[in-house]
């Protein structure tokens, strides 16, 4: 950023910070929405006012220019990076990042448009879509996501199955629809999936306000914020918990476990394939860890054996997994 | 002009020349030290870039010359250090950021560089500002989001939030350099 000119003072270059704090305070109006029409006019007129209003003001939209040219969703987790124990949890991602696994390839050849703007996935299928207003979805396995995007409201229906939104700065509110209720996004990254008879929502930056279609809520209640998930149904919210990033390693292919019951793992790898699997009741509360692909059933299957010292037996779609 | 072989830590003030051959073994130990984990290679360029500050800080007429040459070094040295450290959690952070985007939204190679030169500038800028302060900029400017949806999301007032942007802006505002 340094680019004075050999032997020229500093003290002398410098712009009052009275003149930079209106050229901030301008900034800010810009960053609202457009300028009226005599806005404009009086920020000409304060630019014109002196050199030193002027120079400021190049710096501004120099300043402008610059944010602008920046992708937003990469930039914000760029600049936004947390550091301590999420910072760990995100360079356990990086660790996988790294790996060539050939399983990795992206699987979303295979969708098909359904009516209108549907985009919908098969089981074992993801899909990854830019909306219209810059908006981005994911798809996981077995989704319905029907887009209905007007001249005063964003809407996103998840019919089925599991959606993670990135949204994009539009004035117009973007929503989210589930059998259960509404989500209003507030500049943000979140997940949504429909179960059989709730919703859950998960939020990784930003916030979401949760609207149950039976339940009145208030403006400024039910906000979920970064890093929260929550349950709910038509009448009301469950308990918030916490949400890691790493439960967004199915956009790339992949489950991380961290301590997570065998139960809940065979669950989430039914997900993504049409089998069936059964665990011995005498593995009992076995809790499992690592990193396993979702799309290749087989392959998790003998990492898992393998590394719980665990038997796999396979008969036509039903899968028994024991000691 | 010094003597060549001046003690280093002497009160004589010494050229640059001087200052480069009496000191730049050491600098490189000091360097390699606080970089044990990097290796030699990245103390040996620090060590370089630390020179050619000082050789363009120093280029102008006006230039006092130096008296506590490894105090000086020293000061310099952190300086790079500390931004050098920044930018290596500043790459980590973009590239687990493109990881989880899916491969055709990636930038191009060439187009990333920029970015991320970009991305740089202003990081070293909001480190000086609060990590509140930094969030609600964040949120306005790369978010888009309006200022009462900062508040509620940060579950702060909305004077707070307008606060909090001004003095993030006037932080960029300051720091930036004419062209």
């Amino acid at each position: 950023m340094n680019n004075r000119e050999p032997g020229t003072a500093t003290l002398d270059d410098a712009i009052p910070q009275q003149v930079l704090a209106q050229a901030a305070s301008w900034l800010m109006l810009i960053q609202e929405g457009p300028l009226l029409p005599a806005q404009q006019l009086e920020l000409e007129r304060w630019r014109l006012a002196s050199a030193e209003h002027e120079r400021a003001w190049k710096r501004a939209q120099r300043l402008l220019t610059r944010l602008g040219s920046l992708p937003p969703t990469l930039a914000k987790q760029t600049l936004d990076r947390p550091t301590g124990r999420r910072a760990v949890l995100r360079g356990l991602l990086l660790l996988i990042g790294a790996a060539p696994l050939s399983w990795w390839a992206w699987r979303s050849q295979a969708w098909r448009i359904g009516l209108g703007n549907d985009y919908q996935t098969s089981m074992g299928e993801r899909q990854h879509a830019r909306l219209a207003d810059g908006t981005q979805i994911t798809l996981n396995s077995d989704s319905a996501v029907d887009v209905l995007f007007d001249s005063t409201q964003r809407l996103l229906h998840l019919r089925r199955g599991e959606v993670y939104i990135v949204t994009a700065a539009d004035p117009r509110p973007l929503m989210a629809q589930t059998q259960q209720g509404r989500l209003l996004a507030l500049g943000t990254r979140f997940s949504v999936r429909q179960l059989a008879d709730e919703t859950l929502l998960a939020v990784y930056e930003g916030a979401v306000q949760v609207r149950p279609e039976r339940a009145s809520v208030a403006s400024g209640e039910n906000i979920i914020r970064a890093g929260q998930q929550v349950r709910f149904n038509r009448e009301r919210l469950g308990s918030i918990e916490a949400v890691r990033e790493t439960t967004l390693a199915w956009r790339r292919g992949l489950l991380v476990a961290d301590d997570m019951p065998l139960r809940q793992w065979t669950q989430t790898l039914m997900r993504y394939a049409d089998q069936h699997i059964e665990c011995d009741p005498a593995l009992g509360e076995l809790r499992v860890s690592g990193t396993f692909p979702i799309d290749d059933l087989p392959l998790a299957l003998a990492m898992l054996a393998q590394t719980y010292a665990l038997q796999v037996r396979q008969t036509g779609k039903q899968v028994f997994i024991s000691r | 002009m010094n003597a060549p072989f001046s003690p280093p830590n002497s009160t004589e003030p010494c050229s640059v020349e001087t200052l480069y051959i009496e000191n730049h073994a050491w600098l490189r130990n000091w360097l390699a030290y606080r970089l044990r984990s990097w290796g030699r290679g990245v103390a040996d360029d620090l060590a370089h870039d630390i020179f050619l500050r000082v050789l363009t800080s120093r280029e102008g007429a006006r230039a006092e010359p130096i008296r506590q040459p490894r105090a000086y070094l020293t000061r310099i040295a952190n300086c790079v250090l500390v931004s050098w450290r920044r930018r290596q959690s500043l790459e980590r952070a973009w590239l687990e950021a493109l990881l989880l985007l899916p491969e055709p939204e990636h930038p191009s190679p060439e187009l990333q560089s920029v970015i991320l030169e970009t991305l740089h500038e202003i990081d070293m800028v909001l480190d000086t500002l609060r990590p509140r302060v930094r969030q609600a900029f964040l949120m306005a400017t790369l978010d888009g989001m309006k200022q009462k949806d900062i508040a509620v999301v940060l579950n702060i007032a909305l004077p707070t939030v307008k606060k909090y942007i001004h003095e993030a802006y006037l932080t960029c505002l300051t720091q930036m350099p004419d062209e």
